[in-house]
């Protein structure tokens, strides 16, 4: 099922994940243009669109967009990286209707302009607000890698389905913070 | 030979001393029904409902009308000063005009008319008028789809209350109330409401309707037109029409003991005890209606009317013309 | 009649937006943010002819508190109450989605005691909230008393919530790796003896409420919708076992002790108010049933785990989803390794089942908007965040 995706959308980046540490099973980047298509594969495969997220990085604007299938646990993440001076992707509304308001919120929130939005205005924000509040300064944007675990696997290449691969990333965690706690 | 206007038999005197009797009485009933209607609602709800001013919280009544008077008479911006003021004023004035010809006691009649009945559905038909004011002197959106509301609702609820009270005019060939109640006995089965129960059904269901009460409160319909008609008033503009609103209810629950319910007479102690004991029962079921059913949906309501009352009342009508045509 | 200049008034730039604005026939009509069936702060526009609704936009923000930007300026444990006033009738829910998004990224584990005791309390959260649910939509439909009833047996479980979390309403009593206190020695006893009790009020209620002939007159056909359009809209929860999916994330992606629990999903396929009405009135069975097994067999142990007074989690994200009583709750929180988080997103299920009120208000009576808008089962606070 998840392989069918990820074939279908030719050549993207991903990344099998965890979910009993991570909650998400499969991390797919795709190009910001290619977002619509993504979504069009995702819908004809029954996919529900939980949320729209966008963070800001380093490398710019990652939006990921959260899907799960009805039943399973199988939340697949599909995320574009778009720059800070040119904060703009296609919208998904036409594809999830129910996308509109958490791209607005996304808009609110970053000023990331969604192409083709039938609505792109303050959704939760007053209309006279300036500004958009969860832009971090240059200085405490952290890059991709500052935020990636250790091992996290990224394949590029025409998916094959990846054997389980190891990630000590989480296990070491609480060990250091103990010994800083104390 | 007129009598002296001073003789209690001219009939300005008693015309006027009935009328200060009547607003005597309606604002006394106002204030022991919204007592009632407190305490019944707070025992239906499980709480005690008023308790804490006089004794099981009698003068809770009072103190609220004390409010009601003592607040700023607010008029919205862009509002039609004569239409908005008028309205309260036309909502309360002619119900009182329909507390004369009720049958209190054979002894007790404001004003005998041989035409009562014809009075009281008259003068309670004005009453729609003052909603329509109100929504629409008013300026406001809500105030006016509950106008709109009253009116549909006035109009679909008049014709099959007409016809029931027809079937029992018809019955006992008078519109006067004095003999409607007078044809019948102390008994309920000489009661035109058990003989003719289907008639005794429409009108307490369009009665209910026609107060405006619960499941029928459209025009003011709290959860959709947030007060509809008197969304904007305040202080006693507002209590007019709550005092109205329960005048009203005392009227129809009259007409309905009068013409159903055998009036004055009972099995035993016939008089006014027995009118007000009948009066206060259809009160409290039209109380514990509100305080137990939703509301219905607006075309749900006309759909009521229009399809299965005034074709129950047509029909009922009919039978009642035919037996009596029988029975000669 | 004086002359009334409109464009005097201020300018409200949500109806200015609402193209093409009034025609000859129509009528715009703003209800809320103060209109008694809106729950709070919300603001539908609508576009009228006559009473049936052309156009209908909910205008969010009322209540905006920015909480993910407070995630940002906080510590992980400082974040952990504002949880509790997102969604203030499912507070334990979001408590949960945080702290459990949280160990998971820590890597703490939660001993079966704690477990044992967050699902009775989330359950029990959950019954207050589907009770309260349940009063507000008849008060919504006209009908006064049964918010009263609801809040009799509401209270009998506060105060269970009461002596175990301190708080009545704005529960913060998850930590990271547990809760915080243990539950008191006659928890168990109490909680079987109100679930014995609300088994028992349940068939009143159906009698009473759920058959009274103008209530499903009210509810029955109204604000259809089909799991593909609930699906496309992100609706879950009731709203979307309402349409006939029996999707439940409990089920679904079994989180916590969920999975050695036996318990019903309940669905109905109609896809109207009555179905979500009906879901959520079944569900109070479910909440009940799941409660007795959690607090039967209490295990023993501690009821936390012990986790770092000042956590820093390692890089990485981690989400977790936790079926709320308005649906799905997922909390994505990343992790830059330091005291705060880099990155909190909150999806808040109300939001995506309000969004699909525009496509069920159309062509329906303002009546109908009001029965659809109660049947969503709306917190504003949680849709605003």
């Amino acid at each position: 099922m998840i392989p069918a995706f990820v074939a279908k959308m030719g050549p993207v980046c991903s990344a099998p994940m965890d979910h009993a540490k991570t909650g998400m099973t499969l991390s797919v980047t795709v190009e910001a243009a290619k977002v619509v298509q993504a979504m069009e594969v995702l819908d004809a495969e029954g996919y529900l669109l939980e949320d729209v997220m966008a963070s800001d990085l380093q490398d710019g604007f990652e939006i990921t967009y959260h899907l799960s299938l009805l039943d399973g646990a199988n939340r697949l993440v599909v995320r574009a990286m778009i720059p800070h001076d040119a904060p703009s992707l296609p919208t998904i509304s036409g594809v999830y209707p129910g996308a509109d308001w958490h791209e607005r919120e996304c808009f609110d929130f970053y000023g990331i302009r969604f192409e083709g939005h039938p609505n792109l205005h303050y959704l939760l924000l007053p209309e006279d607000f300036e500004g958009h509040p969860l832009v971090k300064a240059d200085k405490a944007r952290k890059s991709l890698a500052d935020l990636m675990p250790l091992g996290y696997l990224v394949d590029c290449g025409l998916a094959e389905p990846e054997a389980e691969k190891p990630k000590p990333a989480a296990v070491k965690a609480v060990k250091t913070a103990k010994t800083e706690d104390a | 030979m007129s009598p002296d206007l001073l003789s209690f038999d001219h009939p300005l005197t008693r015309l006027v001393v009935g009328l200060l009797c009547v607003f005597a009485f309606v604002g006394l009933n106002g204030l022991v029904l919204v007592w009632v209607e407190r305490k019944v609602a707070g025992h239906v709800q499980l709480r005690p409902g008023p308790l804490h001013v006089g004794p099981y919280g009698l003068l809770q009544p009072i103190v609220d009308a004390v409010k009601l008077v003592g607040k700023q008479l607010a008029m919205p911006a862009g509002a039609d000063k004569y239409l908005y003021w008028a309205a309260p004023l036309l909502a309360f004035a002619p119900v009182t005009v329909c507390f004369l010809p009720l049958p209190f006691d054979p002894d007790l009649a404001p004003m005998r008319l041989n035409i009562g009945l014809v009075l009281i559905l008259a003068f309670s038909g004005l009453g729609v008028l003052s909603l329509i004011l109100a929504g629409w002197g008013s300026n406001n959106k809500w105030g006016l789809l509950g106008a709109a509301r009253a009116v549909a609702q006035s109009v679909a609820y008049e014709v099959p209350l007409l016809l029931a009270v027809m079937s029992v005019a018809i019955t006992a060939g008078s519109l006067d109330l004095y003999e409607i109640t007078g044809k019948q006995g102390g008994w309920p089965w000489q009661w035109y409401g058990v003989q003719n129960p289907l008639a005794f059904f429409i009108f307490l269901v369009c009665a209910v309707a026609e107060t405006n009460r619960a499941p029928f409160d459209l025009p003011e319909a709290e959860s959709e037109l947030t007060a509809g008609f008197h969304t904007e008033y305040s202080g006693m503009g507002f209590g007019l029409f709550f005092l109205a609103e329960y005048a009203n209810m005392i009227v129809v629950s009259g007409v309905a003991a009068a013409l159903f319910l055998g009036g004055w007479q009972g099995p035993f102690l016939s008089g006014i005890l027995w009118f007000l004991v009948k009066v206060y029962a259809i009160l409290l079921l039209m109380i514990w209606m509100r305080w137990t059913y939703p509301r219905v949906r607006f075309d749900q309501l006309l759909n009521l009317s229009w399809k299965w009352l005034t074709p129950l009342a047509i029909i009922d009508l009919a039978l009642v013309v035919i037996i009596k045509g029988i029975g000669g | 009649m004086q002359a009334f200049d409109t464009a005097q008034l201020p300018r409200d730039p949500s109806s200015v937006r609402f193209e093409p604005g009034p025609t000859e026939d129509k009528l715009i009509l703003s209800m809320g943010p103060q209109h008694p069936s809106t729950h709070g702060v919300l603001r539908i526009l609508l576009e009228l002819d006559g009473e049936y609704i052309v156009r209908a936009e909910p205008v969010l923000g009322y209540i905006h508190r920015m909480h993910e930007w407070m995630a940002e300026q906080k510590t992980y444990f400082q974040f952990m109450p504002n949880m509790g006033r997102v969604d203030y009738l499912h507070a334990m829910a979001w408590n949960w989605a945080y702290a459990g998004a949280v160990e998971r990224l820590a890597g703490i584990e939660v001993p079966e005691r704690g477990e044992h005791i967050r699902v009775a309390v989330t359950e029990l959260n959950r019954i207050s909230s589907h009770l309260l649910w349940w009063g507000a939509y008849l008060l919504d439909l006209g009908a006064f008393t049964p918010i009263m009833y609801a809040f009799d047996d509401r209270e009998i479980l506060l105060d269970i919530l009461q002596a175990v979390t301190g708080s009545r309403l704005t529960y913060s009593y998850f930590t990271f790796g547990g809760v915080y206190n243990d539950v008191p020695d006659d928890f168990a006893s109490r909680c079987l003896a109100f679930t014995k009790h609300l088994r028992s009020r349940l068939p009143m209620y159906r009698d009473l409420v759920t058959d009274n002939v103008i209530l499903r007159g009210r509810c029955e056909g109204i604000g259809e919708m089909d799991v593909d359009l609930a699906r496309r809209y992100g609706a879950t929860g009731p709203v979307l076992r309402g349409s006939g999916a029996p999707v439940d994330t409990r089920r679904a992606e079994p989180y916590s002790v969920y999975g050695k629990f036996d318990f019903r999903i309940p669905a109905y396929s109609q896809g109207d108010a009555m179905a979500r009405y009906m879901v959520r009135m079944d569900e109070l069975e479910t909440s009940c049933d799941i409660i007795d097994q959690a607090v039967s067999n209490l295990p023993d142990g501690p009821c936390s785990a012990k986790a770092p007074k000042t956590l820093k989690p390692p890089k990485g994200e981690a989400c977790y989803a936790v079926e709320g009583a308005r649906g799905k709750i997922l909390v994505h929180v990343r992790s830059d390794g330091g005291p705060k988080p880099y990155r909190v997103k909150l999806r808040a299920p109300g939001f995506s089942n309000l969004s699909v009120f525009c496509e069920l208000a159309r062509g329906t009576l303002l009546a109908d908007a009001v029965s659809i808008l109660g049947s969503l089962d709306l917190v504003i606070p949680e849709i605003d965040r």
